[in-house]
């Protein structure tokens, strides 16, 4: 990317334009970027809700899904003991509180991140915002110079 | 003749643009898979040899040795980092490709709206 200083009001207006819904088609990416993270993040936390009624339920009978449309009864022999995907494939045994605390970890993280965006997105709001005046602006003076050229 | 020259050019102009946009696609995704990496790589650094991990195989949970794995990460993200340092050098070659080919195209445009 070249990076170089341009003052916005030298542009003609088509530029300006451009440059307007650039920044727009950012902040729509970033918006979309947010939604998967709450995804994600309600994904987490149905884990942990799950893990919690597996642990804490009296009953260990459940129905063990072979593949989404078939499945066979089974029993719960250790219900202090969770595969967590850590991502890439690989899946680690831990006990409640571990798993728990890991999806935890998790949720945190996807929180910070979720922040971040938020703050990018309010500041390319700002830059649309001053850029769209400086649009404003120059279209008022071009009317005014047109006007005066028909006058003339 | 410079008719010819100038479809030439903008031709390959278009051609290094999508060339460009593949690999910067490219780029991206050896991002997913590095984060991705590293994650795994911090949550191994949590457990010790005692730990059980399994390492999904299509759709068969397989067992594996917890120092296997490690191992297995960490060379995955050397990997990784080669990998994105080649796309990243080949992004720069293209990108000043590109600039030439660009002026190229200017010169020759103002050439022809001069004669």
């Amino acid at each position: 990317m070249s990076q170089q200083k341009v003052d916005l009001t030298t542009l003609p207006p088509q530029q300006i334009f451009e440059f307007k819904r650039q920044i727009q088609q950012e902040v729509q990416h970033l918006q979309s970027s947010i939604q998967a993270l709450n995804t994600a993040k309600a994904k987490f936390n149905e884990c942990i809700a799950n893990i919690d009624r597996v642990s804490k339920s009296p009953e260990n009978d459940i129905l063990t899904p072979l593949t989404s449309s078939l499945y066979v009864p089974g029993k719960i022999v250790d219900n202090d003991k969770f595969l967590v995907d850590v991502g890439t494939g690989y899946y680690v045994e831990k006990n409640v509180e571990d798993a728990k605390e890991f999806y935890k970890l998790r949720i945190d993280k996807l929180n910070q991140d979720s922040e971040q965006l938020t703050q990018m997105i309010q500041e390319k709001i700002n830059i649309m915002k001053s850029v769209d005046n400086v649009l404003k602006q120059k279209i008022q003076q071009e009317e005014k110079s047109r006007q005066q050229t028909t006058q003339a | 003749m410079s008719q010819k020259n100038l479809e030439d050019i903008s031709l390959r102009f278009s051609k290094l643009q999508n060339e460009l946009n593949d690999l910067i696609k490219a780029r991206q995704q050896l991002e997913t898979q590095y984060q991705e990496n590293k994650i795994v790589k911090e949550e191994f650094a949590k457990l010790d040899e005692s730990s059980t991990v399994f390492k999904l195989i299509g759709p068969v949970l397989v067992p594996q040795d917890f120092n296997e794995a490690d191992i297995n990460v960490k060379k995955r993200i050397e990997f990784i980092e080669n990998e994105i340092k080649k796309v990243e050098g080949n992004i720069q070659d293209h990108q000043k490709n590109l600039e030439t080919t660009r002026d190229e195209l200017i010169t020759l445009r103002t050439q022809q709206t001069q004669t």
